[in-house]
């Protein structure tokens, strides 16, 4: 039997986000751990079958990772990631089969190229993207770009550039020359009302310092 | 092959129907057969303007919904025997223009024609939609003040997304820019956008500029496009244009301010006693 793609796709990414309790290891000594684990869930039911993230940051010389990990199944506690702890502990939970929280990101962070816009983003578009944002040509009046990192234009800004949506206050927006009418980085912006700034003919680049932002030209 | 060209704006009263009726017209001159259709459905003025308005009898969209023979809606031009007109509906709305209807009425034009001219209405709804969507070629209307260039600038970016071309990945439609009411000596006292300003919002390329002139009113109130007025400058300016379509290289003319000196008043008095 031979399988094809069909035009819908069998998996897909999709980000949410959810909130996982963490369990903070203080001992490196198993039993006294299984111990007082045992007392602890006697007084609540919340944890069942709870996933967990390990922190680890408490501890400072090497644990048994395996033995640790059982003594949660044990108890109907699983661990999915470790965070915290010395690169000797933390490789330890590696070879048991759980990575540290931070390596999951690091994997994210490999795999990040830029959205490139060969053309003018005319009036009335909208570009979003995950990734930093290259446009080649101009963003016109009422055009509107916005990135979870940073905004490089290489014509005019005369819209809206809005870099970092999700928070990255280490965006930045570079445009050759621009009239824009908002900027924006993080949670803080500058229309063309407040501030002259954003009005210039020279390349320039906008980022955050002391909570507030700045421009510079190149 | 036959070639669609769509003349739009998104702004209303540019002079998208008078650039329609002047580029069709100019293109019968020049020997082309030419057809052009009036997609502004329930705000028909394509034939008042080609003063053809007394021999509507079907429609487009007659046409379209199969109440008659394409052969039977479209009216033959008085003046020139290879320009046709094909006139909007005016008791229906543009919801009457369906992509299936509007593709089918295209391809049979297609085999008959040189050139299809799809007057668009103003707007980006489904009558500007329809207008567009099968066009090979686009000439974006502008006048030189800020609302028509971003409105221009938004029709832009639909040609490049809600197209047949765009959505089957086929080549681009070529955009080209038309600035009509153009006003040089007002541009000169800084209260009109220049036509390099407009040029570098658009950044498209310039076919033509036709400057305001009353030759254009005086034409659409006698029903004969202004380009078979060849005395009047918005006259030759369509036919300027027309020729750079078909890919003539001519310098543009009418984009500066003629000097009102001595010499200029003294020839234009004569000129007057002679014709006098």
């Amino acid at each position: 039997m031979t399988l094809t793609l069909n035009s819908a796709p069998s998996v897909l990414f999709k980000s949410r986000s959810i909130s996982i309790p963490t369990l903070n290891i203080y001992s490196d000594n198993i039993d006294l751990i299984k111990l007082s684990f045992k007392e602890q869930l006697k007084q609540t039911t919340l944890f069942k079958n709870a996933s967990v993230i390990l922190d680890l940051s408490n501890l400072e010389t090497p644990i048994d990772a395996l033995k640790l990990i059982n003594i949660c199944h044990e108890q109907s506690i699983y661990p999915i990631a470790t965070q915290g702890g010395n690169q000797l502990i933390t490789d330890q939970f590696k070879k048991a089969g759980i990575r540290k929280l931070s390596d999951v990101n690091d994997v994210k962070d490999t795999q990040t190229s830029e959205l490139v816009i060969t053309k003018t983003v005319r009036s009335g578009q909208e570009i979003y993207s995950e990734k930093p944002i290259v446009i080649l040509g101009d963003v016109s009046a009422a055009a509107e770009v916005a990135s979870n990192a940073s905004i490089h234009i290489y014509g005019e800004l005369r819209g809206k550039a809005m870099a970092g949506v999700r928070g990255d206050t280490s965006a930045h927006i570079f445009a050759s020359s621009s009239q824009a009418e908002l900027v924006a980085i993080g949670k803080q912006f500058i229309s063309a009302e407040q501030s002259n700034i954003i009005n210039f003919k020279t390349p320039s680049r906008f980022t955050i310092m002391d909570k507030k932002i700045k421009a510079f030209n190149l | 092959m036959a070639e669609v060209l769509v003349v739009t704006s998104g702004k209303g009263g540019v002079g998208k129907t008078t650039t329609s009726a002047s580029i069709s017209t100019g293109l019968a001159m020049r020997g082309k057969k030419t057809c052009v259709i009036d997609f502004d459905v329930g705000l028909r003025n394509l034939d008042l303007v080609m003063g053809c308005e007394r021999r509507v009898i079907y429609d487009l969209i007659n046409v379209i919904y199969k109440e008659a023979n394409l052969s039977q809606a479209l009216i033959k031009d008085k003046r020139y025997n290879n320009l046709y007109i094909l006139p909007a509906s005016q008791t229906k709305n543009k919801d009457a223009l369906t992509k299936e209807g509007v593709g089918i009425v295209i391809d049979e034009l297609k085999k008959d024609f040189d050139y299809i001219v799809c007057d668009s209405p103003a707007g980006i709804e489904q009558g500007a939609e329809m207008a567009m969507y099968f066009a090979d070629k686009a000439l974006v209307v502008a006048n030189p003040e800020t609302s028509s260039i971003r409105d221009s600038d938004r029709i832009i970016g639909l040609l490049s997304s809600k197209t047949y071309r765009a959505e089957n990945d086929m080549p681009p439609i070529k955009e080209s820019l038309l600035i009509t009411r153009y006003n040089p000596s007002r541009v000169e006292d800084g209260n009109m956008l220049s036509v390099d300003d407009i040029k570098e919002f658009l950044s498209i390329p310039l076919l033509g500029v036709v400057p305001e002139c009353q030759s254009v009113l005086d034409a659409s109130n006698t029903g004969v496009p202004v380009v078979s007025n060849q005395k009047s400058d918005a006259g030759q300016a369509y036919m300027d244009a027309v020729n750079r379509f078909l890919g003539e290289s001519i310098p543009m003319r009418f984009v500066s301010n003629e000097k009102k000196g001595f010499w200029n008043i003294l020839k234009g008095k004569f000129t007057t006693s002679e014709v006098v």
